[in-house]
């Protein structure tokens, strides 16, 4: 009867096997190696060169409500079928679970002077991310960048974006992008 | 019936070259776990910062800035393929070497206006991503077309200390696509300079035209 190894369970030639089991053996040693370089191959092809990631872009002009959410019309990546914007305009939807990272963009021409703020907001599940200029009047367009540190998620999770300026009425969005990025598996190593 | 026949001393040979054959197979596929490996480990990254003030940037226009528009720059990182006398910024070269892609890109800098800072002008920071195009006139560059960008904007008061602006965008770029790092300010009552210590930095993240693996 053979041996085997303790962490990847190889077999191996007891001292007191026959000689003329050595070619199974062998061949059984050589099989379950094999299935060894599998397993770590399945874990590599999950990170290169490919990793899951969805950006969204929204390119033509929108009136959208305060605390709305933007509507995108192009996809520009996505590898792992995370959008189907007929379907959902709004939203990247998780497909792996994991931890992901999210970026945003979005750009608004001045509401008014009266108006002090343009605030994102990453919608996500459990909790928002936000970020925040000032809005100091005419003859500037507005772009508001915002970068969000590893978040978990579950498959079928939804990442969206919205905003608001403070005052509830319709506001002009000129473009917006979501991008959301797998970083990592959530098991401890 | 027997069908696996044992070893015989003159078969000893075949053994020997049996075990070898396997070592070679075997080594094949730790090569290639390695360079896997390695390849997820090390997503390939350029960082340059530079090393030379920046000045003279005029209200109500856009201006290149980055590594390596009037600046002296250093390579801070770089285990890619790219030259390390490449800029990253306006260089084709780039992405050319690192190929088509997912990519995150980012840009972090101190503006400060050389002289008097008028209060509450504003700075706008911007990563555009531009390709390829001879019909194209513009608007920044003659010959590409705006393709993307992330942008942000920001103002100072008046005390004069400047803005620490860090601004991150991924894009999806093509080989032969170029990456600009712009500012444009309003601060008419004087120029505007880029301390030494400005970061640029591009990492591929991903392959976009494959299946992610679930």
């Amino acid at each position: 009867m053979p041996n085997n190894t303790v962490n990847f369970n190889l077999p191996y030639p007891a001292g007191t096997d026959e000689p003329c089991d050595f070619a199974e053996q062998w061949c059984d040693f050589t099989e379950a190696l094999d299935g060894v370089f599998d397993d770590f191959r399945a874990v590599l092809d999950r990170t290169n060169p490919v990793v899951p990631l969805a950006i969204v872009h929204q390119t033509i002009q929108r009136s959208v409500f305060d605390f709305g959410e933007i509507p995108f019309d192009t996809v520009t990546a996505d590898t792992a079928a995370m959008t189907d914007l007929d379907a959902d305009a709004y939203h990247i939807t998780i497909k792996r679970p994991g931890r992901y990272t999210v970026a945003i963009g979005m750009s608004k021409p001045t509401t008014a002077t009266a108006l002090p703020r343009f605030t994102s907001i990453f919608e996500t599940p459990g909790f928002n991310a936000q970020a925040t200029l000032l809005d100091r009047g005419a003859g500037l367009e507005y772009f508001l960048n915002g970068y969000r540190a590893v978040q978990t998620y579950a498959a079928g999770d939804k990442v969206g974006l919205s905003f608001t300026v403070g005052v509830s009425a319709a506001w002009t969005i000129d473009e917006s992008w979501l991008a959301v990025i797998w970083h990592s598996d959530t098991e401890v190593p | 019936m027997m069908t696996l026949s044992c070893p015989e001393p003159e078969n000893y040979a075949a053994i020997a070259k049996q075990l070898h054959e396997t070592a070679l197979e075997a080594e094949a596929r730790i090569y290639e776990l390695e360079a896997a490996l390695r390849a997820a480990a090390n997503l390939p990254t350029i960082v340059q910062t530079t090393t030379v003030l920046r000045t003279g940037l005029s209200s109500g226009s856009e201006s290149l800035i980055g590594p390596a528009f009037g600046s002296g720059w250093a390579e801070t990182f770089n285990n890619t393929a790219v030259d390390s006398d490449e800029q990253i910024a306006n260089n084709d070269t780039i992405f050319q070497v690192l190929g088509d892609g997912v990519y995150e890109v980012g840009f972090t800098c101190n503006a400060i206006p050389s002289g008097a800072a008028d209060s509450n002008s504003f700075r706008q920071l911007r990563i555009q991503h531009y390709v390829p195009d001879p019909t194209s006139s513009g608007p920044l560059q003659v010959g590409m077309r705006l393709l993307d960008h992330a942008s942000y904007s920001l103002f100072e008061s008046a005390v004069g200390n400047g803005v620490d602006v860090s601004l991150v965008g991924e894009f999806r770029i093509n080989a032969g696509d170029v990456i600009f790092f712009t500012i444009q300010h309003n601060n008419t009552s004087s120029t505007m300079n880029i301390s030494i210590g400005a970061i640029g930095w591009v990492t591929k993240l991903s392959e976009a035209t494959l299946t992610a693996v679930l």
